[in-house]
């Protein structure tokens, strides 16, 4: 920063000392054209008569004249003799001038002198030189050079000491941003980053932090729980596999339809830990797919009417009536049609499972002004509103519904679906009861899907499957 | 039948060979895929049933290779990847059905019948007849003994299905493939409801039943001893 500062100040001093010079110059050799028109007017005589003239002017001792003729090397002027240094050009035109440091008593003052002088030479007459006192110009360069090496130094000093202040503030700030990552690796979990106010870059990077944080916190909460669900759900048909064989190892020799009873009960629970493991793996592939990629044109009303076809004896069996309800427009998306269906199928059965028998289940389609909506509708008991969001959950099944069969994971798959489709999950009470809207965006899915539990009312327990 | 299986997993392969044979099929088996594609292409068999990871030679490649030599043996394709787009890719590989492991025998041996069975042609029909049930698939009726009986559109495709495949067993899922295209297991037994609506229509009030469940497998329609 100082360096650089420094640097301006000398370029500028550079430009500025050249700009000087050229006035100088050209003033000066506007002098030489007066006093050549008097040599050209009066020939040598008439030069030096106008010299003499000159010198004894007032303004004398700020311009400087000079005459050396060539022959007699005689010196008309302010100079005992021509300065070793001061070249004499031919023409006037781009004469350049030359600065000159008089040594005190060696002129016509006393006093130690700056001067810039141009010479030029007369033929073969002589050289002729004016030089004019730069003396104010000299004190300003020194002046400006002071200045510039003072204030770079200052601007040195001024940066050293911001840098060493906000460097330690920095160092300070990355410091407890370390020291809460150190924590949470130690365990902390609920340590969190300071956010000043008013807010700086600082703040903005430790309020992501902390949010990221919170994320991280969040997933290892719900990795906890569906462990632990897991745990629960697979631990389940295991437990009684075990019991199945210990018990009929206990019991001493097996004829052959006791042992093909054990074998089928334990081919039973196979099949349900099968069932568990195989939803959370599809669960888990839809979540991971970067997006859907075998999106085909799907009419939701057909997929409606062949999920009520396939599901409609067992309503019946149920006790509930299966309608449809579908509206008239184009309900159309885009999607997956067997990942469409399949989470039809998982709403029609939770709402055959959870509703209230005799009851009515109905399923319905239509066009919205931003896509399309399917939804299923039951007349049951619903969920409240404050169970909905823990309701999408995997595994999660609401007290209401452990007493049935089910895996915990039908809804979890249906707002997987969701996600994939960039379509709303929404449940909402349907009084009495629940209905859940699959939402779909016009034009299929876009990356930000969203899913939601609307405040709305009722939702739906456990999924199942 | 004569059936080449063609799996690494040497288990796996093992229940499944004894499972065949017990089943009055002879099975060979061979672990790595471009052995088991020469022994395919140089022996006649009457399906195959290909894992999709093998060594050698991945079982999609297996059937590609095959289906370049113009060969059309019936390829069942067993795999752990069980996803609807994987299912896609094997079947555009070439492969005629495709089956997630694990699985139960009796759907696979189900699955294999019916594929066999379609290779050996049965002619297009217009009339399909099992016993005295009798199906016509242009005027969409069908009449036992004579007697015309009232089945709503997906019963008829089911029952179309079944006797499509008379005296095999036709399983759960693949009713749910053919007559919904659905490729996933709802889990609860939907399909058992309509197959008993089912029956009461076809067999109900008649001597003989014709529609049978086997345990553990599925349903068969069949002829009477």
């Amino acid at each position: 920063m100082a360096i650089f500062a420094s640097l301006c100040v000398a370029l500028f001093l550079l430009w500025g000392r050249g700009v000087a010079e050229r006035e100088v110059d050209a003033e000066l050799r506007g002098e030489v054209s007066d006093l050549l028109e008097h040599h050209e007017r009066g020939g040598l005589e008439g030069l030096l008569g106008e010299l003499r003239r000159r010198r004894a002017a007032p303004a004398a001792g700020r311009v400087l004249y000079l005459f050396a003729e060539s022959r007699t090397e005689i010196i008309e002027g302010d100079l005992p003799h021509w300065p070793e240094e001061l070249a004499a050009g031919n023409a006037l035109e781009g004469l350049e001038g030359r600065n000159l440091r008089l040594p005190a008593n060696t002129w016509s003052y006393r006093a130690e002198g700056h001067f810039r002088l141009v010479a030029l030479r007369l033929g073969d007459e002589g050289r002729l030189a004016v030089g004019r006192d730069i003396s104010e110009h000299a004190r300003f360069d020194r002046l400006l050079i002071w200045a510039a090496l003072g204030g770079g130094a200052l601007a040195v000093l001024a940066a050293l000491a911001t840098g060493l202040g906000v460097g330690g503030r920095l160092l300070a700030r990355v410091e407890s941003m370390r020291a809460v990552m150190v924590g949470i690796v130690a365990g902390r979990r609920e340590d969190r980053v300071e956010v000043g106010s008013p807010r700086d870059e600082f703040d903005d990077l430790a309020l992501q932090f902390n949010r990221l944080l919170d994320e991280n916190d969040r997933l290892l909460d719900r990795v906890r729980e569906v462990t632990d669900d897991v745990a629960h759900d697979l631990r389940t048909p295991l437990a009684r596999m075990r019991g199945h064989v210990e018990s009929a190892l206990v019991g001493g020799a097996l004829d052959e339809t006791a042992a093909r009873d054990l074998l089928h009960q334990l081919l039973d629970e196979i099949d349900r830990l099968l069932e568990v493991f195989n939803a959370l793996l599809r669960i888990a592939q839809i979540e991971n797919r970067v997006g859907a990629d075998s999106l085909e044109s799907v009419d939701l009303e057909v997929q409606g009417r062949d999920a009520v076809d396939l599901y409609q004896p067992l309503a019946e069996e149920a006790g509930f009536e299966l309608v449809t309800d579908f509206a008239e427009g184009d309900c159309r998306v885009l999607g997956d049609r067997h990942l469409i269906a399949q989470a039809l199928g998982n709403l029609i059965d939770n709402a055959l499972k959870y509703g209230s028998a005799p009851g009515r289940v109905a399923v319905g389609a239509c066009a919205t002004g931003e896509g399309a909506e399917l939804w299923v509708e039951d007349d049951g008991p619903g969920i409240p509103v404050e169970e909905r969001e823990r309701a999408l959950q995997r595994f999660v099944r609401l007290d209401a519904s452990r007493a049935k069969p089910g895996t915990g994971l039908g809804l979890s798959f249906v707002a997987a679906v969701a996600d994939l489709h960039a379509a709303r999950l929404r449940l909402e009470d349907a009084s009495p009861g629940l209905r859940v809207t699959l939402a779909f965006p016009a034009g299929g899915p876009d990356p930000a899907g969203v899913r939601e539990a609307s405040d709305s009312a009722t939702v739906r327990p456990t999924p199942s499957r | 039948m004569k059936v080449l299986i063609i799996e690494d997993d040497q288990v796996a392969a093992g229940y499944l060979s004894k499972a065949l044979r017990e089943a009055g099929h002879v099975a060979d088996w061979l672990e790595d895929g471009s052995r088991g594609l020469q022994r395919a292409l140089h022996e006649p068999y009457d399906a195959l049933i290909v894992d999709r990871m093998l060594p050698g030679l991945d079982g999609l490649s297996l059937i590609a290779r095959l289906r370049a030599e113009g060969r059309t043996t019936p390829v069942l394709i067993v795999s752990a990847l069980g996803e609807v787009d994987e299912r896609v890719r094997g079947l555009r590989a070439g492969g005629d059905d495709y089956l997630v492991k694990p699985y139960a025998f009796a759907e696979l041996l189900a699955r294999l019948e019916v594929l066999v069975d379609r290779r050996r042609g049965t002619p297009a029909q217009t009339t399909l007849k099992v016993a005295d049930l009798e199906l016509d698939m242009l005027s969409r009726s069908v009449r036992r003994a004579g007697r015309k009986i009232e089945l709503k559109p997906r019963e008829f495709l089911i029952l179309e299905y079944l006797m499509r495949h008379s005296g095999q067993v036709v399983t759960r899922t693949m009713l749910l493939e053919s007559v919904w295209d659905y490729h996933f297991d709802p889990q609860t037994n939907v399909i058992d409801v309509h197959m008993s609506r089912l029956r009461q229509k076809i067999d109900k009030g008649f001597e003989v039943a014709l529609l049978h469940t086997v345990r553990g497998a599925g349903y068969a329609l069949r002829e009477p001893d």
